[in-house]
Order: C-alpha cells, then sequence, then structure tokens
C-alpha cells in the first residue's frame, strides 16, 4: 500500500501523450478551443528558423507550434504540441485523485479535439520530487535520506557533494521506467535537497482512450520505484 | 562515502537535477528564445537553426497586460517550488496579493516589473520565519519585492533583493519612545538582527 505523505515532496507531477502522427496548425487551433475554457491563461509558442551565413535576411517564422494553458494560480499547466501533449500539476500535490481526474479530464479534452481515431505511440508519468534536508552541522550522509548511490572504489571513494545518478530503461514489461537522483540546491534556508526524479512509460501504438485505463498500473510501479529509492528519514521529513 | 555538504562550508557548487523530458514548468519562458536548443553563437555558418519563443495567445506584441500576466505566472512557478512548506490559505492570500500588485490598474508602468530572483529571496524568508503573519506586499521601482509587517504605528519593512540579500527597516516603540534601526544582511541573518525588537508583536498569526 502506497503511504500519504501530509507534506508531499511531489514539485511536479506530469503526463506525456505522445501522437503517432503530428498535429497539422489546423489541428492545433481546434484543439485549442476545447482546452481555453478551462484555463484562465493561453499562450502561443512560435517557431523561428535562423540562418546562419553573411546572406542572413533575419528569422524566417515557422508559424505555430505549441499552446500553453495555465490556470491563474499556475497549479495546472497543459502544453500541446504537434508531436503530442504535457499536462502538468505543480506543487503542492493534492494527491493521486486529483492528479488522476485532471489527466481524464484533458485526454477527454483531446479526444473531442482531435477524435477518438488519433493514435497515440507513447505515453508515460514522470514524477519529480525533492527532499529538503535540514543541515546539522554542515555534512549530511545521502545514505541515511536515499538508496541509490553509486559504488564507491579506490580512488573514487573521495568525499564528493554532488550526486548525479541515472537508471535507465528499467524493463517492467510492458512499461519502462527511468529514475534519475541528483543532489541540488534547496529553496529553503539552511537546507540541502535531494531530487528523485521517476519516469513510467509505454511505447506502443493505441488510441487515446486506452490510455485512462492504465493510470493506476503506471502510478503503482511509480510509487514502488520512488519507495525504493527513499528511507524512512526521507518519509519523516515528509510527515513532519 | 557521499554527503550533502552545506555549500556555506565549501566552494563546490551543488549539482543541478539532470534533466528529462521537458516538464511544463521549465517552459515558464514567455518570450525570447529557449535554451533547450543550440545557441546561435555556436553554430557553424551557413547552419539553419530552430527556435522557438512563447507569447501571450492574442497579442501580437508586448502588452503591459501580457507582461504583468507572464510575470504572475512566473513569480507564482517560482512559489509552487516551496508550495509544500507553505500554508494552503497563506498561499492562497499570497496569490490575491500577486494578483492585486500586478494588475493594469495598479501597476505603474515604468516601473520594473518584480524580479522572480527577489521574489525567490521573499519565499526563502517567510519559510525560514516559519508560520508567520503575512505581510503586506509591495515593490520597489527597481523590481525588489517588499514586504511590510505592521502591528498599529509599529513596522517592519524588508526589501528583498536577488541571491538572498535583504534591505530591513524596524520602527519600534520602548516606553512610548520611538524606535528605528535598519540594515542591509542575508535572510539566514535576518532572524538574529531583529531578535532584540520582539519580532512576535509582528509577525505572530493571531
Amino acid at each position: 500500500m502506497t503511504p500519504i505523505y501530509k507534506r508531499p515532496p511531489v514539485i511536479e507531477a506530469l503526463f506525456e501523450v505522445r501522437f503517432a502522427s503530428e498535429l497539422d496548425v489546423a489541428g492545433l487551433s481546434k484543439a485549442r478551443k476545447a482546452f481555453d475554457r478551462r484555463y484562465d491563461n493561453v499562450s502561443e509558442e512560435l517557431g523561428y528558423e535562423i540562418r546562419i551565413d553573411q546572406s542572413s535576411q533575419g528569422a524566417k517564422s515557422l508559424g505555430l507550434s505549441a499552446l500553453r494553458f495555465d490556470r491563474r494560480d499556475a497549479t495546472e499547466i497543459v502544453i500541446l504540441r504537434k508531436e503530442g501533449i504535457v499536462m502538468s500539476l505543480l506543487a503542492p500535490y493534492q494527491g493521486w485523485d486529483y492528479f488522476s481526474s485532471f489527466i481524464v479530464g484533458e485526454l477527454s479534452s483531446l479526444i473531442r479535439s482531435v477524435g477518438e481515431g488519433k493514435r497515440i505511440s507513447r505515453y508515460g508519468m514522470r514524477f519529480i520530487n525533492r527532499i529538503d534536508i535540514p543541515f546539522v552541522g554542515h555534512v549530511t550522509a545521502l545514505d541515511r535520506y536515499i538508496t541509490v548511490l553509486p559504488r564507491r572504489v579506490g580512488v573514487l571513494g573521495a568525499a564528493s557533494s554532488n550526486l548525479a545518478c541515472h537508471i535507465g530503461a528499467m524493463d517492467f514489461n510492458p512499461y519502462l521506467a527511468n529514475l534519475n537522483v541528483s543532489t541540488a540546491s534547496s529553496p529553503l534556508i539552511n537546507h540541502g535537497a535531494i531530487v528523485v526524479d521517476v519516469d513510467v512509460y509505454r511505447e506502443y501504438e493505441a488510441s487515446i482512450s486506452d490510455v485512462a485505463v492504465e493510470l493506476d498500473r503506471v502510478r503503482r510501479l511509480k510509487n514502488e520505484i520512488f519507495e525504493a529509492a527513499i528511507t524512512d528519514s526521507s518519509r519523516a521529513l515528509f510527515n513532519a | 562515502m557521499l554527503d550533502l555538504v552545506d555549500p556555506r562550508a565549501t566552494a563546490t557548487p551543488l549539482a543541478r537535477p539532470l534533466p528529462g523530458f521537458p516538464t511544463a514548468s521549465t517552459h515558464t519562458a514567455m518570450s525570447g528564445i529557449t535554451s533547450d536548443q543550440n545557441s546561435v553563437g555556436s553554430a557553424p555558418r551557413g547552419t539553419a537553426l530552430t527556435k522557438t519563443a512563447w507569447r501571450s495567445a492574442g497579442d501580437g506584441g508586448r502588452s503591459l497586460a501580457a507582461e504583468l500576466a507572464d510575470r504572475r505566472f512566473a513569480l507564482k512557478v517560482a512559489a509552487s517550488r516551496v508550495a509544500m512548506h507553505l500554508n494552503t490559505s497563506w498561499r492562497a492570500g499570497l496569490f490575491g496579493q500577486l494578483d492585486f500588485l500586478l494588475s493594469e490598474e495598479n501597476w505603474e508602468p515604468i516601473d520594473e516589473l518584480p524580479s522572480v530572483a527577489s521574489f525567490t529571496t521573499a519565499l526563502r524568508l517567510v519559510t525560514l520565519l516559519g508560520a508567520v503573519k503575512r505581510p503586506g506586499l509591495g515593490a520597489t521601482a527597481q523590481g525588489n519585492v517588499v514586504l511590510a509587517w505592521t502591528n498599529g504605528s509599529q513596522k517592519l519593512t524588508v526589501e528583498c533583493q536577488p541571491n538572498d540579500l535583504v534591505r530591513w527597516i524596524v520602527s519600534h516603540y520602548v516606553a512610548q519612545e520611538r524606535e528605528s534601526a535598519a540594515g542591509i544582511t542575508t535572510v539566514a541573518r535576518l532572524p538574529i538582527l531583529i531578535a532584540a525588537y520582539e519580532p512576535e508583536k509582528w509577525l505572530e498569526q493571531r
């Protein structure tokens, strides 16, 4: 059973769907109507081509490449590109029910705008967590908080304050997963931070509506990976 | 042994997180060329580079309304990074203050918009102070965020500058005699410097 934390360390929760074939500009514009009613702000990403030579005539516009929708409180963000869609919730993380409803709602909007027949080639769920660790003295052993550490042997055993550890393409058939663990500066005074970034994805051709039924399974795997990467000292910080 | 080292004790910068697939919050740049592709300076002559730039929909230029909306968004994204350490209603109140401060009706276009770096210093201060009363929110013409806690005619004002620097002013009464003090310090040192002025009278939540 997945623990429920009083102060979840999630700084961003994302769900991404990639289309099997790109949307055209007309498709993007049509999709815009399905999303902009629910959001306070809409932004457009425009593409430019810049030639680096003596006859350069400046930047040539390539037109609309993406749309971004966000709420007034900047907690919910949707970026719709020709290649796919990213749905993102920023902290404070309000729990799985909220996040899964958000994804299902946006997938429904997507189906309404691009049609149920639109095929996808990949989807993925990514949770970026930051563990803020108070400094007691100047040095804190990382293995008190995380289990994923490189093995240090011989000359590699010298003390170091920097860590960036990547475990890629872990095979959990039919899913694949990436885990990135790294030290980072904390936004809190007198704290250091460890970022634990879990990305679970599946590459297969399916329809958009096939994705929603897989959410719980992807979430379980994502949680198992995260829980395996942290220790009880980290869990205590999330419940302090 | 791998350790987490307090940066005050070392000149070695802490590593930044590894990049993954682009996240929504890394796409906050609303104008200008995004940095996730080759820089023009490194490209050989004759090369064509593809760049992208965000703009508010329906805004062909950079109107004041669009710039204010962009900055409100950027500041709220900055606040999301410490959202798990802020009370929900406190944070909602702060966002209401940002909306009011950075509205077309209230903003003086000749002033610099409050910078994300200054707002980050403000967030570091309020998370360090813990559960405190929400301060009044303002900004200087140079783009620094100002926090003000008042109690009657007594006041603590803090101008938050980038990189954890704060300029503080205290106005305080002792036996009906007005006493004032001011200084420039770091966020970490501020609680120590204002301790003599009984800061709980400004900061305590009621």
